[in-house]
């Protein structure tokens, strides 16, 4: 064992790299394909609000899943145990919050960034500062991924950081720069297999070295089988501060405020499947996730210990001795697959995988944010599409960079890679996920309360970095862990001093003159409904059915926009005049790439095997001539 | 009004809940945590579904996906309640290796 992770001979580098290189130049490949979907900077940000709910949902997985997962959790996992799993498995308590309150409000008010609702919801002000957080959260994860790969890499080869991270970043940057939303979302799809099946086979290695599950199990001290750890003794990993930092504001902020996941939701063909999604994704991707990503170490922690119970390396297998644990999951991996470099390769590329599906959300995220909320807004706001287009490719070039000068900041800090992590988002999320609250759920809420609570909110939490103690009496009050190290329940006084100095601000200033758009708190769903129909019709809650199997009529004296329909069809939809119909390419494993929402119209002289389009309609939703179609009735 | 009875009774459950306890159970053993996160989280699941309620974002006696949502919120609640309860069962009571018993924990 050298001074890095694991002592690789050259030819093992060579397969090793050889692999890697192999997946990175498929899956640009494969990206490069759809870019070919982006017609708009609507499509290359969104996908135009089309796909079925699985697609997004799947694609979730590996934009949750980043390289600083395998990392952190595999590191946290061998430190603690399973509990490392509880991060990822804590988010229910915020559903109905999400399910029916801010999804529904963000959807139907077509809102493209969270910045874009403040300015809509407050004013210009809010907008920009909401926007200075956010990109600050959003840089700080493209900095955090690129430092773990950093390091992993660091752990294999032995190649400097400084070296390294940059000639990756540019080859991001680019990757990213062509593909636009919908390229993003069928590479993560591809790539979240890829995660799921190369955890799958480190763990399966593990378990096999050990001897079976059982041997697992019984080699796991139970202070590491538990799914939780005690209430407050470890600073840096504790219940009580894992629920008000990590279950309550970090899932908010991931939920709520993730530009990346955000935008998944945005491309997704109605509320009821963006529900679909999110129960997807809370319920099953997440605790699957939890395992994949932190399994290694937990299988790290039972060979140790029966190492040490057997004097020695396990049988066929070469002495596991984690000096860093940084680099717990490549130590672990590398012996468990007993030094194949073959499979230890597809792990490493799946490793690379997790880092370009998670950074290309983010950057494409932040493209989104710097053209919608800066750019366009400030700079150009009548622009042509192609023009866009370009400027969002310069943005993500710029995200990219930014990312890449946050690993010096990084590489200087010290501690577990979980408390590096939340060391900077428990400062940089409170206040934000704070004011997003109450201004969805509080309608007296206004613009100059949102301003000052904001700045005010984030310049308290952040003096906190210096005067730990200010966090003490909010510690004692909720029984969590009163050690002078706040990094979880910085987050907890971040958001009640967010939240007194909002309620106080609302009640003591006046309001200001910009009056909020209807539709953007969470009393007044039903006339965002009416605004997203843009047919003047209330929304229409009856459930139908999908009609499948439908030929197209392509006719000019169809309306653009508008989809015909036999008076049956719009009995078995449950539909009625001017309602949103959604029409799509048949074949269901296209996932709604070919699609189109349209404002339903009656035509009897249409059979119920027919729908009427425009041919402009038709091509806009990129359905192929002569194939079948189906239709559902949205709202 | 409302909003501050439920302030209030947030407060009081927060301050109250956690010293009970762990004056009951002490703060090292496992269920404390665990009734910690399901106990102060179930106060904020609540509160999250009388406010969909309360402001006719969930309406589940009028349209039925919403009921279906409805009971989907509250099962998914009771599956994560009972995955992690389960878990703390099997972790307790599930034999170690002879050479870890008594040594390590």
């Amino acid at each position: 064992m050298g001074s890095f992770g694991i002592e690789l001979d050259s030819s093992s580098m060579m397969v090793i790299g050889l692999v890697v290189v192999l997946y990175v130049a498929m899956i640009t490949i494969f990206g490069g394909y759809f870019a070919r979907f982006n017609s708009n900077i609507n499509d290359f940000f969104y996908s135009g609000q089309r796909f079925s709910w699985w697609l997004p949902a799947a694609s979730m997985i590996a934009t949750g899943i980043g390289s600083y997962s395998y990392l952190k959790y595999s590191e946290q996992g061998f430190n603690t145990g399973m509990s490392s799993a509880l991060n990822y498995m804590n988010d229910w308590f915020i559903i109905p919050f999400f399910m029916f309150g801010w999804m529904p409000i963000v959807y139907y008010s077509r809102v493209k960034s969270i910045p874009e609702y403040f300015e809509r919801r407050f004013n210009r002000t809010a907008r920009y500062i909401s926007m200075v957080i956010i990109l600050a959260y959003m840089f700080f994860y493209i900095g955090y991924n690129l430092y773990t790969i950093g390091i992993a890499v660091e752990g294999m080869f032995g190649f400097r950081q400084l070296y390294f991270v940059p000639i990756l970043g540019l080859f991001l940057g680019l990757y990213v720069t062509f593909g636009g939303q919908t390229a993003v979302i069928f590479t993560d799809l591809f790539q979240g297999v890829m995660l799921y099946l190369a955890g799958g086979i480190a763990i399966m290695a593990g378990i096999t070295a050990l001897g079976g599950f059982d041997q697992f199990w019984q080699w796991l001290p139970t202070t590491h089988r538990l799914p939780f750890v005690h209430l407050t003794e470890n600073p840096k990993f504790n219940t009580a501060g894992l629920f008000w930092g990590e279950a309550l504001a970090g899932s908010i902020a991931f939920t709520f405020m993730n530009q990346g996941f955000l935008m998944r939701y945005l491309t997704i063909k109605s509320v009821n499947d963006c529900r679909k999604a999110a129960l997807c994704n809370v319920l099953v991707t997440l605790p699957v996730s939890a395992i994949i990503v932190g399994a290694v170490g937990w299988i790290g922690k039972a060979l140790i210990m029966k190492q040490s119970a057997t004097g020695g390396a396990l049988a066929g297998y070469s002495f596991i001795d984690i000096q860093n644990t940084f680099h717990t999951f490549i130590v672990v991996c590398w012996a468990t697959v007993k030094h194949n470099p073959w499979v230890f390769g597809f792990v490493i590329a799946a490793l690379m995988a997790a880092l370009m599906s998670t950074i290309d959300t983010l950057i494409n995220a932040c493209a989104a944010i710097g053209i919608y909320d800066l750019y366009k807004p400030l700079f150009k706001p009548d622009a042509t599409d192609k023009h866009y287009l370009f400027a969002a490719r310069v943005a993500s070039m710029i995200a990219t960079g930014i990312g890449l000068s946050l690993v010096i900041w990084f590489n200087q800090q010290k501690g577990s890679l979980m408390s590096i992590h939340y060391k900077g988002i428990m400062v940089i999320i409170p206040a934000i996920v704070t004011t997003i609250f109450l201004g969805a759920f509080w309608k007296r809420f206004h613009a100059n309360a949102a301003c000052i609570s904001m700045v005010a909110g984030s310049i308290l939490t952040l003096t906190t970095v210096w005067f730990p103690k200010m966090i003490q009496p909010l510690a004692w009050f909720v029984q969590g862990p009163q050690n002078g190290e706040y990094i979880y329940m910085r987050a907890l006084f971040g958001m009640v001093i967010t939240a007194i100095i909002g309620v106080a601000a609302t009640f003591m200033l006046k309001p200001g003159e910009n009056e909020s758009e209807v539709g953007l708190t969470i009393g007044e769903l039903d006339q965002a409904m009416i605004n997203y129909k843009g047919s003047g019709a209330a929304a229409n809650h009856k459930v139908g059915k999908k009609i499948h199997g439908l030929a197209v009529k392509e006719l000019k004296k169809f309306d653009e926009g508008f989809v015909y329909l036999n008076e049956k069809s719009f009995d078995v939809l449950k539909a009625d005049k001017k309602d949103m119909v959604y029409v799509s390419d048949n074949r269901w494993f296209l996932g709604g790439l070919r699609s189109e929402h349209l404002i339903a119209r009656l035509d009897n002289t249409l059979t119920e095997k027919e729908i009427g389009l425009h041919p402009d309609t038709r091509e806009r939703a990129y359905l192929v001539k002569g194939n079948p179609v189906f239709v559902e009735k949205i709202i | 009004m409302t909003a501050v009875v439920w302030t209030l009774v947030s407060l009081v459950v927060a301050f109250f809940f956690p010293r009970i306890l762990i004056h009951t159970l002490g703060e090292a053993h496992p269920v404390t945590s665990y009734l910690y996160m399901y106990g102060l989280g179930f106060m904020v699941f609540l509160i999250g579904l009388v406010v969909v309620l309360r402001f006719g974002a969930c309406r589940p006696n009028e349209r039925p996906l919403d009921a279906f949502w409805f009971k989907v919120m509250i099962g998914g609640f009771v599956f994560f309640l009972s995955l992690h309860g389960l878990w703390i069962l099997l972790a307790l009571k599930m034999p170690l290796a002879p050479q870890l018993t008594g040594a390590l924990f």
